[in-house]
């Protein structure tokens, strides 16, 4: 059904529009998102046509916050279809039943098609290395001792972007994949762009 | 490069707390009129918040030979517990499970740890009630 419905909206791209998955030369970039599990805002800023800067933070719940900044390069394969890579660097913070903290590492690459309306496929690799401190509180005394466990997040989105005016965009997407090495049941998200002119 | 990671993995990580260790070392007896082997548990007596708060929230457990002296050295996750009970129950049959359907009833018992928190404990452990969990003694 959801099929259906981003092929349907895939047929409907013909304006020969420029592309909303990284601002051009110039351009300022933010979006807002909302879904299950995760909210969150990315701005990105392109000072030239070959690179932009990224800020990202987002929250599952507000249980699990993860804030990054990073870069990322536009690649355009042909007319309609470009490809964008990112690095990113970042950090996690989780609270309740299975805390997490440390410092992430991430890339990213997406496939995209422009028009008036532009799907997109984007696969991520985020490798998280957590820092665990334990107190133990015995007749002796006190004594903190650290750890440090990598977890990978990897997985992949499936969404389109709407274009509804010139600096404005609706983003609808699907995402799945593992969280912390472990699976995680899939998630949407429902978000709109705005941008400056070029 | 190394300079700038050290700030930002402490930046990344000093945000929450550690998870803290309470150190228990314990001793204690359990008194029984029957003879087999003892499982005790180490229970929080209090466990979790809200709706999701329950009693007896298990530790750790330790099986000794017989209702005799035990001994030991517990680690007691601090958090949203507390108080410390212990629990135990004897394995009159040998067949390792507490009172299985279609055997004979096997005694339990529950004692509240009044020292704790303390990081040196002393348990008397009676067991005189039949085929009880410790929510039921």
């Amino acid at each position: 059904m959801i099929s259906v419905a981003l092929l349907s909206l895939v047929s409907l791209a013909q304006a020969d529009e420029s592309s909303w998955s990284s601002p051009a030369p110039g351009q300022f970039q933010i979006e807002a998102y909302s879904g299950f599990p995760w909210h969150g805002v990315k701005a990105s800023y392109a000072p030239n046509s070959e690179v932009a800067v990224t800020g990202h933070i987002e929250t599952a719940r507000f249980r699990r916050l993860e804030y990054r900044l990073g870069i990322q390069k536009p690649w355009s394969l042909s007319e309609r279809w470009s490809v964008l890579t990112s690095l990113s660097v970042g950090g996690v913070n989780q609270w309740g039943a299975v805390p997490r903290q440390g410092a992430q590492v991430g890339a990213e690459l997406t496939i995209s098609r422009s028009g008036r309306v532009e799907p997109y496929f984007s696969l991520h690799d985020r490798e998280l290395f957590a820092i665990e401190a334990v107190e133990t509180q015995s007749a002796e005394g006190d004594e903190t001792t650290w750890s440090s466990t990598q977890y990978y997040s990897r997985g992949g989105s499936l969404g389109v972007r709407v274009p509804l005016r010139e600096q404005i965009c609706l983003d609808i997407a699907l995402q799945g994949g593992f969280v912390d090495s472990s699976f995680a049941i899939p998630s949407f998200k429902l978000g709109l762009s705005w941008r400056t002119d070029s | 490069m190394k300079r700038l990671a050290f700030p930002f993995l402490l930046a990344c990580s000093a945000c929450q707390g550690p998870d803290v260790i309470y150190e228990v070392e314990y001793s204690g007896s359990v008194i029984s009129d029957q003879t087999g082997a003892v499982e005790l548990w180490f229970l929080h007596s209090q466990w979790g918040d809200d709706t999701l708060e329950t009693s007896y929230m298990v530790i750790d457990t330790l099986w000794i030979d017989d209702a005799s002296t035990f001994s030991g050295l517990l680690e007691v996750p601090q958090g949203t517990g507390s108080g410390l009970s212990v629990y135990g129950w004897q394995d009159l049959n040998g067949d390792g499970e507490h009172c299985r359907p279609g055997t004979e009833p096997e005694l339990a018992g529950l004692a509240s740890v009044t020292d704790y928190p303390n990081h040196v404990v002393e348990v008397e452990l009676i067991l005189d009630t039949a085929c009880e969990g410790p929510e039921g003694i």
